[in-house]
């Protein structure tokens, strides 16, 4: 009959079996343990489906989640508007007023560059190394930007890396900031920065967006878009399009733009050898990122009589507000008195702009 | 063709340059913030 042989059922493969396997597997983290559930709960059910044989979701020109994809990330529309919404809900309060902190978020991208160059020297191409090492700036949108552009094979691997590790930033990162910094470190407390006027907020999102977009043109999209978004937060006349940017807006494209991601990883794509290789070094990014950041800060407190508790280093690696939280928990361990969250979100916030302008290097030098 | 050296050492440096001119902005904006407002409104 030939309802029953187009039927899916007749055309599973063991693969799909597998797919199905990691699909549930992310859902339950999403549900269960609320690792990522706005990212990871999509992007699973996005697995599942995509590794449903005969729905052709997929398919170029004609797949329902295949437009998504096309126009949302392909056309690069999805991770722009999302830095509209993480720009409308950013305060870069706290880093005007330490500017110096700004380094920490530059010190974290050298996970992603010392990443990129391990990765290149054990076979990956220097496209896909480098959306390979882009997971150790922990931005979800920057990873998928770039992987779209760079090795689109890779995205769903690189994605799923990259949000799973920010959702695990309170496990991977305490180990390796204990182990470089020494109690009395820890115990630092830093001398809090001067207020910051409304005016300084609301020049800055245009100031950055064209010195950065001068300096690294490929960045332009997701600089534009983030700076945008704050310059509607600080100017305080368009309330409703701030609200918009940061919260219905945003959650549409997340939709899109995790069912997409989910949609890419069929088993064909996924279940290789280089996957592994993937998870395995988006890690280490992870780590390196972490760790020089806290070295940095140490380097810095030698020239400095105004200490930066190492802890904040940490931070450099964007994962907000997750990272600076990790920080805030560890400062208060050494020290119940011992608040650093204001001070972890201005590398934290840094780290996002440090990874955009690294993103937009490999553009201009790979794209 | 550029090498992976060549965007290594580009990479750093170019994020490193980034954040000094991010950083020479934010004092410069401090400092005409300052200039205006007079300092009762800094710390």
């Amino acid at each position: 009959m030939a309802i029953i042989e187009h039927m899916g059922v007749f055309a599973m493969t063991p693969g799909m079996g597998v797919m199905w396997l990691i699909s549930l597997t992310l859902m339950y983290l999403a549900i269960h343990k609320k690792y990522e559930p706005l990212l990871l709960l999509p992007i699973g059910f996005g697995i599942l489906i995509a590794n449903l044989p005969l729905t052709n979701l997929m398919e170029p020109g004609e797949g329902l989640i295949w437009r998504f994809y096309h126009y949302g990330i392909e056309w690069e529309v999805i991770p722009p508007v999302i830095f509209l919404g993480l720009g409308a809900l950013t305060d870069f309060g706290p880093l005007l007023s330490q500017p110096r902190l700004i380094f920490l978020g530059a010190a974290a991208q050298a996970g992603v560059y010392i990443t990129f160059f391990i990765a290149t020297s054990v076979g990956f191409t220097l496209e896909e190394a480098a959306a390979i090492g882009i997971i150790g700036g922990a931005d979800g949108p920057t990873t998928i930007f770039l992987a779209a552009k760079l090795a689109p094979q890779l995205l769903g691997a690189c994605a799923v890396a990259a949000y799973s590790y920010m959702a695990l930033v309170p496990i991977i990162q305490p180990p390796i900031m204990r182990l470089l910094t020494t109690e009395n470190e820890r115990k630092i407390k830093m001398i809090k920065g001067r207020k910051i006027g409304a005016r300084e907020k609301l020049v800055f999102p245009v100031v950055a967006s064209v010195l950065i977009i001068l300096l690294v043109p490929a960045s332009a999209p997701l600089i534009a878009m983030f700076m945008l978004g704050n310059l509607f937060r600080e100017s305080k006349v368009v309330e409703r399009l701030t609200d918009t940017a940061q919260s219905s807006l945003m959650n549409i494209v997340t939709i899109f733009l995790g069912v997409s991601i989910g949609a890419t990883m069929n088993a064909e794509n996924f279940l290789r050898q280089e996957v592994i290789f993937i998870f395995f070094l988006g890690l280490v990014a992870f780590m390196i990122g972490t760790a020089t950041g806290v070295i940095l800060a140490k380097i810095m407190n030698l020239f400095t009589s105004n200490k930066i508790n190492p802890l904040v280093g940490g931070a450099g690696v964007s994962a907000v507000p997750m990272a600076a939280r990790v920080v805030q928990k560890m400062g208060m361990e050494a020290d119940k008195k011992n608040h650093l969250l204001m001070f972890a979100m201005g590398p934290n916030i840094a780290g996002v702009i440090g990874t955009v302008i690294a993103a937009g290097i490999f553009l201009t030098l790979l794209g | 063709m550029e090498t992976a050296v060549d965007i290594f050492v580009n990479g750093i440096t170019g994020v490193f340059i980034g954040m000094a001119v991010l950083y020479l902005a934010m004092k410069l904006i401090a400092l005409v913030s300052a200039m205006r407002t007079g300092p009762e409104e800094t710390e």
